[in-house]
């Protein structure tokens, strides 16, 4: 218990103390997610939409695909991408490995299975009426798009917050794409896995209750923000 | 020609095979309100949206103010008119929002759109309802936003599908008030459609009639569902509370209906040719215009017509007992 | 209402942009190492005055012995620096790797319960000590994976003639710390570098004591190998060079034998690349 207490403390005293280190991973860290579910939601969730509200042949086993991928282990995804764009892979040349781009593309692939999955949830749960009172009133077919992604927000909101979740979280593929390296790709869930290997329990709980809190007030904040918004 | 705001000719729409709709030729008057009756599944709805141009037909053409709608781009066409649903959707913010909607999607200007906002919401009896959320309304309330939200939008027609069909009583007065204010003042020509006939004829200019897809010479009063039975050679046609005798028609006749200007009204029975003679009582008078209404009740329930002279001649009241009298003739069957 | 939509907007474009500053491969040169080396802290002292000088940003990346040559080999890096001779030798020969230095060595000390049921503080060599605790079926914790570590480890096995097994001895498969802290909860004896075991002793996280030390065959030889541009043209050879230079330059190896003092009391490695630094 004192063990904990300890940890807990120093944790504080870290956190408290504006730590340059801690607070520069957990700066990038934040950074890194928020671009990848950026690109995520501008890629998943047109395509969400347009799986959502058509009917055609083979829908069920897309939307099975993409439910599947959702769940898809985190390490795995990394010794994907790994695979790929290593020197041995077909990408090799690009020289990506290691960098915070790799590790965006890492958390691109995880979040977007997610961010289709539920904007297709979403948007197929709308109220067809959504779409012929936008005609009535005159709305162009793009507009039309706007308004019913507009009633679905709340549910839109949800899986950008699942998304952001998922990829804020994990340690599997950030560590193998991103190398944590310190001060250019290290995140806080891998730093936590270092520092934590290395016996600095403090040093990792501080980070892990900062990650908590991160994970806390991303969620308010998006909530105030899709209130506001209507 | 471009004298009509509608004007519809040979217009056929099927689903599947089966034809929902069949108009030889329809015109709608600009500035004027019609009331499109007919019970449910008549086509009203089809109707509505084929004019809002929201569903094509599959034959046949539409003129809006003389110019073919499938010749030219419906995008601007549509913007002159609104179609509101029987259960209007409204979306899912205030009732400022929704009002303001179609004014956004034309790129208006917000303080402009605060005020037209408020003008509708006066022209509905709304006022001051701006920040209220749409999902907290009662029935009567979101039909009048929806109208509001319509209107914002300066259309030439407004078609409206069962507007006081999910709306509280009270509201009902308020609507057709409404409707008929609208009319009057901007001269917006007003297409609603309704099952209630006493509606149609409280609010119409003038009314159409549909029935089973197609436009019926006159209003289809004492609609009644059953079958003919052939008793020798005389066809009879039971509703399941009354049996009515009819000219020998196809054996598919599920339907009749009897013009109650063609029935005659007396106190005593009176002897005719007329196959048809049926006593009950009248349960219920109304103001008809020009005559008085009644409905009698005979097994199954008749509206008739008789002169105010009449009526008064003969006494009648709630309650009197009477006698109805027609022709097999005069029955119409379908 | 538009705005705020607009700030949103270029807010994300800012962040989205700024991504791209991440300083192109051509400025970075990547350094696989092992976690124990990454673990001492002295890279992050030796490497800032090398960044300084030649503008260049150095990425470690501390993985497992075996995956640092391994991403050495596959040209993943651009340099290597691990404590596994043989491995570096056959590296070395099949011309993956090109000059390879000698940096500074550091020694292993095996550790254990303070109780020493083993009895192996009166051994003479680490051989004997290993003999000892096989003997004793005393628990011992083996790293298990491709380090250098595990493969000191192996090789004192072999010379004390025995293949290790039994329920005693247990293959973590971990890194060093947490095979100390493993072999700390179960009172266990373990082969540990000293860089990580002073840093966990001082940090209070384990208080298993040095047990043996001092046996020449517990040196642990650090060694830093360029990757191959024959095999790999694409590595920013030049820079790698001038890394080599400058850890083993006299100022570089001053720094090594520094390293240490003010922490723990005792430096931490003792440089070889120049004899009196």
């Amino acid at each position: 218990m004192e063990y904990i207490l300890e940890g807990i403390r120093q944790a504080v005293r870290l956190i408290f103390s504006l730590d340059r280190e801690i607070f520069s991973i957990v700066l990038f860290s934040l950074k890194i997610s928020t671009i990848s579910i950026f690109l995520s939601s501008l890629a998943g969730v047109p395509v969400g939409f347009i799986i959502g509200t058509n009917e055609f042949l083979g829908k069920k086993l897309l939307v099975t695909i993409f439910n599947t991928l959702m769940a898809f282990p985190t390490v795995v995804v990394g010794l994907l991408v790994y695979s790929f764009i290593s020197r041995q892979g077909p990408l090799g040349p690009l020289g990506l490995l290691f960098t915070p781009q790799a590790m965006v593309i890492g958390q691109f692939i995880l979040a977007t299975p997610i961010i289709v999955a539920l904007t297709i949830s979403a948007t197929q749960g709308i109220d067809p009426r959504v779409k012929l009172t936008a005609m009535t009133l005159g709305a162009s077919p793009l507009r039309t798009v706007t308004t019913i992604l507009s009633e679905a927000r709340f549910a839109l909101t949800a899986a950008v917050i699942a998304g952001f979740g998922r990829v804020i979280a994990e340690v599997g593929c950030a560590m193998m794409v991103g190398g944590n390296i310190r001060g250019y790709t290290r995140t806080m869930t891998t730093a936590i896995a270092l520092e934590t290997s290395k016996g600095e329990f403090g040093f990792g709980l501080s980070l892990g209750l900062i990650l908590l809190a991160v994970a806390f007030s991303v969620n308010i904040l998006l909530h105030w923000l899709q209130l506001r918004k209507s | 020609m471009d004298n009509f705001q509608f004007e519809v000719r040979e217009m056929t729409k099927a689903y599947n095979g089966k034809k929902v709709l069949d108009i030889a030729h329809l015109t709608i008057k600009k500035g004027r309100i019609y009331g499109m009756m007919g019970p449910n599944g008549a086509g009203k709805t089809t109707l509505l949206y084929i004019l809002s141009l929201l569903l094509p037909p599959t034959s046949g053409k539409i003129y809006f103010e003389g110019v073919d709608t499938y010749k030219v781009n419906q995008y601007s066409l549509r913007q002159k008119m609104t179609l509101i649903l029987q259960n209007p959707l409204l979306f899912n913010t205030t009732v400022e929002g929704n009002i303001a909607y179609g004014l956004r999607v034309r790129g208006v200007e917000e303080e402009e759109q605060k005020k037209r906002v408020k003008e509708c919401l006066k022209l509905v009896g709304l006022d001051s309802f701006e920040k209220r959320r749409a999902k907290e309304l009662s029935g009567g309330e979101i039909q009048r936003v929806a109208i509001a939200r319509a209107l914002a939008l300066n259309p030439m027609v407004l078609l409206l599908d069962e507007p006081t069909a999910n709306v509280d009583r009270g509201s009902v007065a308020l609507l057709e008030k409404i409707l008929k204010e609208l009319n009057q003042r901007f001269k917006i020509t007003v297409i609603l459609a309704t099952h209630d006939i006493n509606q149609a004829y409280r609010i119409s200019d003038e009314v159409i009639y549909l029935f089973e897809g197609k436009i019926a010479r006159s209003p289809l009063e004492n609609l009644y569902r059953g079958r003919v039975i052939k008793d020798k050679d005389i066809f009879l046609f039971d509703t399941g509370k009354i049996q009515i005798s009819i000219l020998p028609e196809r054996d598919e006749v599920n339907h009749i209906s009897i013009p109650p200007e063609d029935i005659i009204v007396s106190i005593k029975p009176i002897s005719t040719s007329a196959r048809n003679s049926f006593s009950g009582k009248i349960f219920h008078v109304s103001d008809g215009g020009n005559s008085i209404r009644l409905g009698v009740d005979v097994g199954e329930k008749l509206w008739v017509k008789v002169t105010k002279k009449s009526f008064q001649e003969m006494r009648l009241n709630l309650g009197s007992q009477v006698y109805l009298t027609f022709k097999s003739s005069s029955v119409e069957a379908y | 209402m538009k705005v705020k939509n607009y700030l949103v907007l270029t807010l994300v474009s800012l962040l989205v942009l700024s991504s791209f500053s991440f300083a192109l491969a051509g400025q970075r040169l990547k350094l696989s190492t092992t976690t124990s080396t990454e673990n001492s802290g002295l890279l992050y002292v030796l490497l800032p005055p090398f960044e300084k000088m030649f503008n260049i940003e150095v990425d470690v990346i501390p993985v497992g012995t075996g995956k640092a040559l391994k991403l050495a080999e596959n040209g993943d890096v651009d340099v290597t620096m691990v404590h596994a001779r043989s491995l570096e030798d056959k590296f070395v020969d099949e011309d993956y790797g090109v000059n390879r230095r000698d940096v500074m060595y550091n020694d292993f000390v095996i550790i254990g319960p303070k109780s020493d049921p083993a009895g192996i503080k009166g051994a003479k060599t680490a051989a004997e000590a290993f003999k000892l605790i096989s003997q004793n079926k005393a628990t011992f914790i083996s790293r298990g994976d491709r380090s250098g570590t595990y493969v000191k480890e192996l090789n004192i096995w072999e010379k004390a003639g025995i293949k290790p097994s039994g329920t005693w001895y247990l293959e973590a498969g971990k890194g060093m710390g947490d095979v100390l802290i493993m072999a700390n909860e179960k009172m266990a004896y373990t082969l540990t570098d000293r860089g990580t075991y002073l840093a966990f002793i001082g940090g209070k996280k384990i208080e298993l004591p040095v047990l043996f030390e001092g046996d020449p065959f517990l040196f642990n030889p650090y060694g830093i190998i360029a990757v191959n541009p024959a095999k790999h043209p694409h590595v920013n050879y030049i820079k790698a060079m001038a890394l080599i230079g400058w850890i083993t330059s006299p100022d570089g190896q001053k720094i090594i034998k520094d390293f240490g003092k003010s922490k723990f009391g005792q430096p931490l490695f003792v440089p070889v690349a120049v004899s009196n630094p």
